[in-house]
């Protein structure tokens, strides 16, 4: 029996008709789920019933009619690209299963405004959940913008599940170099089925930023909790703050570059970079054994197997000004011996790290720890990755590291920003 | 009395009502609270079907740019209800009462929980569609003429309240969202009115024997099906009194054969269909007399429908209504031909009107006086009722109004769409847990009426008004604890239920109010009950304190004589005059001495002893 067939389940003085669902949740085959043709699913404990065949079921794969699309003049030609999360996506009303859909057709039907604001072509690199995203897989969708571009497209938008959505926008900012137009990332909070989701007002907003002449890769989410205003972030300096909010991602130590209204507006904030006239290209080569790593108190052994298995670079998630306990100095101290390149970023997330201030900062310091200045640890962690695999020497790594690439690291720090507040009730 | 068997009366139930657990999917207080902390700005945007169509009706209102404003009090709303946070687990307070309740009513409970996402756009939900999880199917409720069936018991979120509307955007409270609601429907067997009636109590009773409904106006809701052979499905919503219940069965069969007899009537006149001509009738009003043409004046003929409109359907509602019903969509009201002239509207007018529409005396006609566009959508509107008059009854969701008549809200919606509700993990009822909630289920009212009657000898009218108050712990307590005699109980209990209605007194009842009134109840004059409730439940102290606020301190039946003996002694005069007649001049100055402390009626047994025993 298969799921979607028609059966009868009897239990001892009843007997209910439906059609078979898949099994609930994580597989467990002790329970089996029918759905009545009231519409309401139920659970059967299978020792219990008896099961019948009545049909074989076709599952529903409802090809939609297609949808007219023809190119508006004076448009912006906008390219979509897919790789997972709940942005764009249909939902299997039978089994709740969410799918992506990336056809323009489809994409469309979704958000029908899209249409008036640009002429839109979709396709899907990947379908993968974020947090299982690869370093070759940022190579590819590197690859498949700079594609895009030489396509013609004024902008593109990266559709991507939240988790790692700042991992992937950071990671860009270093790989496309010469970038002359804007590159958008865009998720959402809340699964797009539901009535409520945050997916079509992120994606009309960051259609309308792809259409600006910004020539940054940006993350564009809800600014709140409310459906009126996105926040555009620089690719390098945002990050995910909440497991759950429609504006859980904020700029750290910037503000955001602009905020996208929902009538249309799109507001510059702050100054971002224009086109310097040159083609885009993607620089990919990077160093895959690079890790982020995070101090507690007492912490140990979380450095040296990493040096032993032949690591590269290590960005430490430090506490408080750039800090690691004592625990951890002699690993660090080996690793910095074999070679291995170390910078400190802080777990505060807001602010510089300063390892001067108090004894055990300037002891790794001097022992060649290198503070990263205002940089988040996430965006340490991409930009290693990206300098290792173009230079190994300690110094001109040092230098690479802090040398402005795309906006993550600054001298000053504003007197006006401090992250996540603004963004509260 | 109407012979509902051969009218072919189907009548079905769907109580729905609010559990007093907290939220069914957060942590959090579900009462209601007027003030609010925050506003949530959001717009809902219609979902594919799995066609990949969207309801032109959802899409219309997207495209309106329709907003929604959420009002929150923190402390009451967390971020799950404002859908910016998966749901917690289902409360389990929440899923132990709908298994109680699934077993009082023979019910199968599934052996597994599944909640769906029932797609609902209008705003009441923040995300968009309502939880909801049918737990258990095949139940039986009894009624005196015959067993129903009950199909589904569903444990679902209750919706937030409308609080107004301000031009697009919808204002909502959602204190209210998420409360979990039972849903218990039955099938459409019933047959008589009072069946419906008598069923309704049967649910509501084997609910209330959780102990867990939340108590107070709108906390259940029926929504009763009805139909007549011929007729149509006709479901009226939100029936909030058990006793509307019958009265609404039977006004809806009135209606529902007066429409048929209607449909008759357009059949023999041969009435095929009706024609939407609208003309303009402003310039014929252009002098008139009545107030509320201000302007524009369009009409319809409705060829072949001569007083019809004015033909009373239910009591004190005509056809004519019915038309203004749909109207009303647009329009506060229309004018139809059988209540002209009138309001203003002099014959010389209506004939004006009958000429320029062709409208001859078997023909009706409707009049709105209102702008051009305004005006066509509500005659349209009207054109379409007239219509639904050809085939009779036109298929309804109706509020039910105080009478027990009945008001179009709007057509019958399709079947929803729903879909699993994938953030929650189904809940297993393993047979070891139905075992446990069916080895301590609650007693049903009618037991606890038996139980009270037989233990405390009280007759059963007293234990059936004592449950219906939800009072029977209270009661045992009483008996138990302060030995207080059930009509004082009782008297207690009424003298509460009088002060509830006073302003500024809690939703709920204080129970720990009253049971510090019964603590002292010995020292409380029946007189005085009222006073010193009102002041127990104002400033939460103990009865003493009443007393001594209220000016009013018990006094034993000693000092009441002594008193009395003052009087008689300070009256010697009177007596020896007026020998036992003196009684009715001296009750004046006893009263005054005790200044309310002590009823009257023991006052007055008290001295006319004192009296006796001095002239005897």
């Amino acid at each position: 029996m298969n799921v979607g067939d028609r059966i009868r389940v009897r239990t001892k003085e009843h007997a209910y008709e439906g059609i078979l669902m898949p099994s609930e949740g994580t597989a467990n085959e002790a329970y089996l789920a029918l759905k009545l043709d009231n519409g309401y699913n139920i659970g059967f404990l299978r020792a219990s019933v008896s099961v019948e065949l009545l049909e074989e079921g076709h599952m529903a794969n409802a090809t939609m009619p297609p949808c007219e699309i023809a190119p508006t003049l004076g448009l912006p030609d906008i390219a979509i690209l897919g790789t997972g999360g709940t942005v764009a996506s249909k939902i299997d009303y039978l089994t709740g299963a969410v799918y992506p859909s990336f056809s323009p057709d489809e994409l469309l039907r979704l958000v029908p405004e899209l249409g008036e604001i640009a002429n839109i072509s979709g396709r899907e690199l990947y379908s993968i959940v974020s947090e299982d995203i690869l370093q070759r897989d940022w190579e590819n969708i590197a690859q498949a913008i700079v594609g895009r571009i030489a396509e013609g497209a004024s902008g593109v938008v990266i559709t991507h599940g939240t988790d790692t959505l700042h991992f992937t926008a950071s990671m860009l900012s270093f790989m496309l170099r010469d970038l002359d137009r804007p590159v958008v990332c865009v998720g959402a909070q809340r699964s797009s089925d539901r009535p409520s989701s945050d997916a079509a007002f992120n994606l009309v907003s960051s259609v309308r930023f792809a259409a600006t002449d910004c020539a940054e890769v940006v993350v564009c989410m809800h600014a709140g909790i409310d459906d009126d205003v996105c926040h555009v972030h620089r690719g390098t300096r945002v990050r995910k703050f909440h497991t759950s909010r429609r504006d859980a991602f904020v700029s750290v130590n910037s503000l955001p570059l602009a905020r996208v209204y929902g009538a249309g507006r799109v507001e510059q904030v702050s100054p971002y970079r224009t086109s310097s006239g040159k083609d885009v290209y993607a620089d990919t080569s990077c160093e895959e054994r690079v890790s982020l790593v995070k101090t507690y108190p007492g912490a140990a052994d979380i450095v040296g197997a990493l040096v032993d298995r032949g690591y590269r670079g290590i960005i430490i998630e430090g506490s408080g000004l750039g800090h690691a306990p004592d625990t951890l100095h002699a690993e660090i101290r080996r690793g910095l011996e074999e070679g291995v390149f170390f910078g400190m970023a802080s777990q505060c997330v807001h602010g510089r790290v300063n390892m001067n201030v108090y004894r055990g900062g300037r002891v790794l310091k001097e022992a060649g720890v290198l503070p990263l200045g205002d940089m988040l640890a996430e965006t340490a962690w991409c930009k290693l990755s990206w300098v290792l695999g173009h230079v190994q020497d300690r110094e001109e790594v040092a230098r690479a590291m802090l040398l402005p690439v795309a906006g993550e690291v600054e001298d000053t720090s504003r007197l006006d920003v401090y992250g996540c507040r603004e963004a509260c009730l | 009395m109407r012979d509902y068997a051969a009218l072919g009366l189907r009548v079905g139930l769907e109580i729905h009502a609010q559990l007093d657990t907290g939220k069914l999917f957060c942590h959090c207080p579900s009462d209601l609270v007027d003030t609010h902390d925050a506003a949530i700005i959001r717009r809902l945007r219609p979902t594919m079907s799995e066609l990949g169509e969207i309801d032109p009706a959802a899409r219309e209102e997207f495209k309106k740019g329709v907003m929604h404003e959420y009002r929150a009090s923190l402390g009451h709303a967390c971020l799950v209800y404002a859908d910016e946070e998966p749901p917690h687990d289902p409360n389990p307070e929440a899923v132990h009462t709908l298994l109680q309740i699934a077993l009082l009513l023979d019910a199968v409970v599934v052996d597994s929980i599944h909640f769906m996402r029932k797609i609902v756009i209008d705003g009441s939900n923040v995300s968009g569609f309502q939880r909801t999880a049918l737990v258990a199917l095949d139940g039986v409720a009894h009624s005196a003429y015959g067993t129903v069936r009950i199909p589904t018991i569903c444990l679902e979120e209750d919706a937030a309240r409308l609080v107004e509307t301000k031009g697009q955007t919808r204002v909502w409270n959602i204190d209210r969202l998420g409360t979990p609601l039972v849903e218990i429907a039955t099938d459409p067997s019933m047959h008589h009115p009072r069946q419906a009636r008598d069923v309704a109590l049967f649910l509501g009773q084997a609910m209330k024997a959780t102990r867990r409904l939340k108590r107070g106006i709108g906390t259940i809701r029926q929504d009763v099906n009805i139909s007549i052979a011929g007729g149509a499905r006709v479901e009226v919503k939100g029936v909030q009194e058990l006793a509307l219940i019958e009265d609404c069965v039977e006004r809806e069969v009135e209606r529902q054969v007066a429409l048929l007899s209607l449909r008759d009537e357009l059949v023999k006149r041969g009435v095929g269909g009706v024609a939407c001509d609208i003309v303009d009738l402003s310039d014929l009003f252009s002098g008139t007399a009545c107030s509320i043409i201000k302007g524009g004046v369009f009409g319809m003929r409705l060829a072949g429908f001569g007083g019809l409109p004015g033909r009373e359907v239910q009591p004190g509602r005509r056809f004519g209504t019915e038309l203004a019903d749909y109207a009303k969509a647009y329009v506060r009201g229309i004018f139809h031909s059988d209540e002209l002239p009138r309001y203003g509207i002099t014959q010389a007018e209506v004939d004006a009107v009958r000429e320029r529409l062709g409208a001859g005396p078997s023909d009706a006609f409707v009049l709105v006086a209102e702008k051009k566009g305004v005006a066509k959508k509500a005659l349209e509107a009207v054109a379409y009722r007239a219509r639904l008059a050809l085939e009779g009854v036109p298929n309804e969701t109706r509020r039910p109004l105080p009478d027990g008549n009945t008001q179009f809200m709007r057509p019958l919606p399709g079947k929803s769409r729903m879909y699993p509700e994938t953030d929650v993990y189904p809940i297993r009822v393993t047979p070891e847990r139905l075992a446990a909630v069916r080895a301590s289920l609650p007693e049903l009212p009618a037991e606890t009426v038996r139980r009270l009657a037989d233990t405390y000898g009280i007759a059963t009218e007293t234990a059936e008004r004592i449950v219906d108050w939800d009072a029977e712990e209270l009661f045992v307590r009483s008996q138990e604890t302060y030995a207080m005699p059930p009509n004082r109980v009782l008297r207690l209990l009424e003298t509460y239920a009088m002060l509830s209605k006073e302003p500024g007194m809690p939703a709920e009842r204080p129970d720990e109010v009253l049971e510090r009134f019964m603590e002292g109840h010995e020292k409380v004059t029946v007189e005085a009950y009222e006073g010193v409730l009102r002041e127990l439940v104002r400033t939460g102290g103990s009865v003493d304190d009443a007393l001594s606020a209220l000016g009013i301190s018990s006094v034993s039946e000693d000092d009441i004589r002594a008193a009395i003996r003052g009087v008689l002694d300070a009256n010697a005069a009177v007596i020896a005059e007026r020998g036992a007649e003196a009684f009715k001049p001296l009750m004046g100055p006893v009263m005054a001495s005790l200044r309310g402390k002590c009823d009257g009626k023991t006052i007055s047994a008290l001295l006319r002893e004192e009296l006796d025993a001095r002239l005897s």
